[in-house]
């Protein structure tokens, strides 16, 4: 019951006013980028965190934390009212939801989902609060070679899921690991590649490289696409027909299971979670052919499993420092810009940031439930921003946000370069979540690949030797294979549209 | 069809010239040291699978097995105009100051959504509701010589 009396002192920490305020203003802007389709919570992150620079760290990760989990929610609600998700992890939700607002019952497929969301979400942290200690102490005996296996597992597994070519993914995170070593080498200290340019000692900045390849280049697809928002039905009544709990309840329960699993791999995405959640309801389903048509299972199961994704992310997340979704990188990406380790040591150097951002997320989760519910038409509303005001204003948020990190104006530049880069993987299918994800980790990589060489007698056999490294290790041979295998029987194409962006 | 071909073939030889560029400069550190491998060592590696995977890439173009969307004409135009207006908006920002760069920025990208007068209007507040908000949070954006 350890756990249970830090979460106590956790919530002494988020209760704090300025705690609070901040953890209501993330899930509100969350919401917000949930709800607007054309910005994803990747992209929202990647704008915001340069605001949150002048914050204290716990204040900061407390805040942009609220924008991964309220993504989710506010998501929902255009996928249910206008057909068109929000962001992709409730692109799958538009099938049954918005059948059953045309059916009159808009109402009740939201007030589905908000609460499966709440408990997903909710049953999700709770397992990060009891199952996050004992990781964590385990995790503090991993050497270099174990890090360094499981990153690597975590990147192949991102590779092998994403994108429809393997080759492509590869290039992508290759890419990544290259961007990543330019500046200072972090075990000799050496410049490297900066071409003679000192801003680029300190390396490329992570939030010039996210914005550019999720913030600015969205943007840039979407200024071709017709971005009119049709007017949005009036919500009633948020109360399911009473036949309909039974059902929705297991469905729920399924959802937050399949949400949770995937959730602790790295490598799968919360569009995958939500996905199988669908498809798992339609298998056990007796009557299969009511799905599409205005299922209630069809809306709580997926609904409720990227929630449960979401917060079972944030176990791999602070317990190994292993983003398992392009989301969390960026969320290490913030942690990184205010001196935190993510990682097992975390829980033993900032145990009071660590319970009060677990506990903000119980907050959030609650405060999230009350806005879904009896303010959805308002919300609704907000879909309707007309995009051609809202993509400029965008792009110079970025651009001024990316100034505000270094105050150096060639980042700006470089910033552009980055968008039309992320613009030209976009419209080729090189999945840029695998670029970021990769940079994040690329210097890791390197330096835990260099000690497990200075450590080794006999070259990278010795990862072999090493039961845990030795495991990983052959689960990423076996990944490699697989993915390969089916790129070539052309058998990707199921999974292949699920980055979440 | 065809054009597809062609834009993933560039796209790979794009990587590819990051590759060699890449991999011509790791050669000018040390590959190994007293210790372990040198700060050249990874680069290298790196840098040679990325020339790796950018030759399978463009094979894969070529044979056509790659099923990337269509870049048009039209589209290109308008992404072209963004990036053209963020350039310069990032020309002008230490000479014009950013009130007048953010202005003129915004005020190009509205052209076609608004008339002149609302669209000078939108831009202006909008301009100086970021530089108010940056400013509280303790950022001072870059001004002319003016101090505006």
């Amino acid at each position: 019951m350890e756990a249970l009396n830090l979460l106590m002192h956790g919530f002494q920490t988020a209760f704090t006013l300025n705690n609070l305020l901040f953890c209501l203003i993330g899930v509100t802007v969350g919401q917000f980028i949930g709800v607007l389709p054309g910005l994803g919570p990747v992209a929202g992150m990647a704008i915001l965190i340069p605001l949150t620079y002048g914050l204290e760290p716990t204040t900061a990760i407390i805040m942009l934390s609220g924008i991964f989990y309220a993504a989710m929610y506010g998501g929902t609600i255009t996928s249910v009212l206008i057909n068109t998700p929000g962001e992709s992890a409730s692109t799958i939700t538009c099938l049954d939801g918005y059948q059953m607002a045309r059916q009159g019952r808009a109402g009740a497929a939201l007030g589905i989902a908000a609460i499966g969301s709440f408990v997903g979400g909710v049953v999700a942290l709770v397992c990060l609060t009891f199952l996050g200690p004992p990781i964590a102490k385990f995790a503090v005996r991993f050497g270099p070679p174990e890090f360094f296996a499981i990153m690597s597992f975590g990147l192949l597994l991102i590779v092998g899921l994403m994108g429809k070519s393997i080759a492509k993914g590869m290039i992508a995170a290759v890419f990544g690991i290259l961007l990543s070593l330019i500046g200072m080498d972090p075990a000799t200290g050496t410049d490297r590649f900066t071409f003679g340019q000192l801003w680029l000692l300190d390396g490329v900045e992570f939030v010039v490289l996210a914005m550019g390849i999720f913030g600015i280049s969205e943007i840039l697809v979407n200024a071709e696409k017709n971005m009119d928002i049709p007017v949005p039905p009036k919500v009633k009544g948020f109360i399911p027909k009473r036949s309909e709990w039974g059902i929705s309840a297991k469905a729920i329960g399924r959802g937050t299971v399949i949400g949770m699993v995937l959730g602790l791999i790295p490598g799968a995405s919360a569009s995958v979670a939500s996905l199988m959640a669908y498809s798992t309801e339609k298998k056990v389903s007796k009557h299969p052919e009511q799905f599409g048509k205005g299922a209630i299972e069809g809306v709580a199961a997926p609904e409720t499993a990227n929630n449960a994704f979401s917060g079972a992310a944030m176990i791999p997340l602070l317990t190994l420092g292993i983003p398992s979704s392009p989301t969390v990188a960026m969320l290490i990406g913030a942690f990184t810009m205010h001196g935190l380790v993510p990682g097992p040591l975390l829980y033993e150097k900032n145990p009071t940031f660590l319970w009060g951002l677990i506990a903000s997320m119980f907050i959030g989760n609650v405060v999230l439930l009350v806005m879904n519910l009896p303010m959805a038409n308002m919300w609704a509303k907000v879909a309707r921003i007309p995009y051609k005001l809202l993509g400029p204003l965008i792009i110079l948020i970025c651009m001024v946000g990316v100034y505000s990190v270094n105050r150096m104006i060639p980042e700006i530049a470089l910033l552009t370069l980055f968008g039309v880069v992320g613009y030209f993987m976009k419209k080729l299918e090189i999945p840029g979540a695998a670029v970021i994800l990769a940079f994040i980790l690329g210097n890791n990589l390197e330096y835990t690949l260099i000690q497990t060489l200075s450590m080794s007698n006999n070259g990278l056999l010795y990862l072999f030797q090493r039961p845990i490294s030795g495991v990983m290790m052959g689960l990423c041979i076996l990944i490699l294979i697989g993915s390969i295998v089916s790129s070539v029987m052309k058998k990707r194409d199921k999974l292949a549209a699920d980055q979440e962006v | 069809m065809k054009k597809k071909l062609q834009a993933g073939a560039w796209a790979g030889i794009v990587f590819l010239a990051i590759g060699i560029l890449f991999f011509a400069y790791s050669l000018i550190y040390p590959y190994s040291s007293e210790v372990g491998p040198g700060s050249g060592f990874f680069p290298i590696w790196i840098s040679g699978f990325l020339i790796v995977l950018a030759l399978i890439y463009i094979y894969e173009s070529v044979k056509g097995n790659d099923s990337a969307e269509e870049i048009t004409r039209e589209s290109f135009t308008k992404v072209l105009m963004i990036v053209i207006f963020m350039v310069l908006f990032v020309l002008f920002l230490p000479i014009a100051g950013f009130n007048i760069s953010g202005t003129a920025f915004l005020f190009a990208m509205f052209f076609k959504s608004y008339g002149l007068v609302k669209n000078l209007i939108i831009s202006l507040v909008s301009t100086l509701a970021i530089y108010f908000l940056f400013l509280l949070l303790g950022v001072q954006l870059p001004l002319n010589a003016l101090g505006f």
